[in-house]
């Protein structure tokens, strides 16, 4: 059988994980996992507008693997298409901390900087207990500075990956 | 698409991934591997639905097959 694997975020003090799979991960202002408009990002007069962490991991559900998971990883299509102003940090965690909102990218390397040929490893594994978390978490980042535009970023994809057997 | 999947290993060292919709693929040999890659993509804001690929490699040749094509490299690719 195909091992139940997914995307979840994590919030508060306790690390509440809350599935994310075909559903939203919003970059906001606030420690919380509601797709809603408030707490939004602001472009700032000054200076930049730093998004609260996105601590996310992957989650073994019910249904194991046959063998085990390994070789977990997070990577982007290499081009920061958000446009001017707007940057993605990303990193590599082994233990939660609450979500708090970020002040700088010390610590974090350019999210748009982990492509396929060169990932972030989230954990090498293996991997093969039902309903536990997985690996790494991947914290991500949103910076926005003063030089960006109003409105709607353009669409973007990053991927977790790993491998099954 | 491989959305479901058995893998098997025989003591002879053959390795079968059997799929019943997009038929199956086998391997043998001590330097072989099976294994699926699964990737989640996270575009915009929408966390999408697993995509998965059988991975054969034979000798450090990998098959990538996903139940329509097939790319033979010596690359680790990604999805």
């Amino acid at each position: 059988m195909v091992a139940t694997v997914t995307i979840g975020e994590k919030n508060g003090v306790s690390g509440t994980y809350t599935n994310k799979t075909s559903d939203v991960v919003r970059m906001k202002n606030a420690d919380n996992a509601t797709v809603d408009p408030n707490n939004p990002m602001v472009i700032p007069g000054s200076g930049s507008d730093w998004s609260y962490e996105k601590w996310l991991r992957l989650k073994i559900g019910a249904t194991g693997p046959s063998v085990q998971i390994t070789n977990l990883k997070f990577y982007t299509d290499g081009t920061n298409g958000f446009g001017t102003g707007v940057s993605l940090w990303a990193k590599a965690v082994s233990t939660y901390a609450t979500p708090a909102e970020g002040t700088a990218s010390t610590g974090y390397a350019d999210a748009f900087g982990y492509t396929s040929g060169s990932a972030l490893s989230l954990g090498s594994g293996p991997y093969t207990a039902t309903d536990t978390e997985i690996g790494d978490h991947c914290v991500l980042l949103l910076q926005v500075a003063s030089t960006a535009t109003q409105g709607s970023l353009t669409t973007e994809t990053v991927t977790f990956s790993y491998d099954e057997i | 698409m491989f959305e479901d999947y058995k893998i098997t290993k025989f003591e002879d060292d053959t390795v079968q991934c059997l799929n019943s919709a997009d038929g199956n693929v086998v391997v043998h040999g001590k330097d072989s591997k099976l294994f699926t890659r699964v990737g989640i993509h996270i575009t915009g804001e929408q966390v999408q639905e697993p995509v998965r690929v059988v991975v054969a490699e034979l000798n450090g040749v990998r098959a990538y097959f996903n139940g329509e094509t097939v790319v033979l490299t010596t690359d680790d690719l990604y999805l």
